[in-house]
């Protein structure tokens, strides 16, 4: 079993989706080709401003995804995207690296889950992937989405 | 019967099965507009099995995770308890192993998301029209009949 501080964070970052369609509401794109890795998650204030839907990732590659986007839009169009999101990595994860996960039911994470995560994290300094992508309606108008990718260790409980 | 055209009469019942309330209204919208009815929604794999069973669709669309139950699950208790009924998977992961535990189940195809009009009507058609499947004899065939996208 692969932790993502143990696994080339560059490898699994290979993995995040690329251009996808989004049903009838446009498309979701990379906002950049970077994927950033960093310490921590976003700062409490920036996650306090966001709606955030999760997906614990479970298998060979033990972690956490975190879909962060702005409040107002319709939660369950964003919770869909989250899962599309996350299920289009692990497919990839499992197609193109042989490493095989699943994705929970989605879940909004607390704020006390949300310590939690970033306890674990900054204590084990473990890192977490980030990649941000543009939801560009029909209308042309764009929403911008941050795909973060946490790791757990095994026994953490739910984070 | 007064008031109803020929093609509600024979519309075709669909049970539409995912825990996200945008794809059951964005599968209800696709399915109602080509003249399916949907009878019932679950959002989850317990309450699939239960509507299932008091409504008997001819046909159900089934996420895989969920709560409770997993449509997988979902799928071989409906299954277990009517040979003839027809599943299609619709799924926003797509690796082997997933798509063959569907096949060994009894699914008739695996759809992934996002999934056009386009391709959701042809699975359910191609579902409908799969008289002759029964459960568990599927994993035998030389080459299932699952459709777009499956890897």
């Amino acid at each position: 079993m692969l932790d993502l501080h143990k696994a080339n964070a560059e490898t699994i970052s290979h993995a995040l989706p690329e251009r996808f369609p989004f049903y009838h509401l446009g498309e979701v794109s990379p906002a950049s080709d970077a994927v950033s890795s960093s310490g921590d998650l976003p700062p409490a204030e920036a996650l306090a401003e966001a709606e955030i839907v999760g997906f614990r990732i479970s298998g060979e590659l033990q972690g956490l995804a975190l879909i962060l986007f702005e409040r107002g839009l319709d939660l369950s169009t964003y919770t869909e995207m989250g899962n599309l999101l996350a299920g289009r990595f692990v497919t990839r994860l499992s197609s193109e690296q042989g490493i095989d996960a699943m994705i929970s039911a989605p879940f909004i994470p607390s704020e006390a889950q949300l310590s939690r995560v970033r306890e674990t994290v900054r204590m084990a300094r473990k890192p977490v992937l980030r990649r941000p992508y543009l939801h560009v309606h029909p209308d042309g108008r764009s929403s911008p989405v941050q795909f973060l990718l946490i790791p757990l260790e095994e026994g953490a409980g739910n984070a | 019967m007064i008031g109803l055209d020929a093609r509600t009469i024979m519309a075709k019942t669909v049970l539409i099965v995912d825990d996200v309330a945008f794809v059951r209204k964005t599968l209800a919208e696709i399915l109602t507009k080509a003249h399916y009815q949907v009878v019932g929604e679950a959002s989850d794999g317990a309450e699939a099995v239960n509507l299932y069973t008091k409504l008997r669709p001819d046909i159900v669309t089934m996420d895989i995770v969920m709560p409770q139950m997993s449509g997988i699950e979902a799928t071989r208790r409906i299954l277990k308890a009517d040979k003839n009924a027809k599943v299609v998977i619709i799924s926003a992961m797509g690796q082997e192993n997933l798509v063959m535990e569907a096949i060994n189940v009894g699914a008739k195809d695996y759809v992934l998301k996002p999934f056009s009009s386009d391709e959701i009507l042809k699975t359910i058609e191609r579902g409908l029209a799969d008289e002759g499947s029964h459960s568990g004899s599927r994993a035998s065939h030389a080459e299932p009949k699952f459709g777009s996208k499956t890897t």
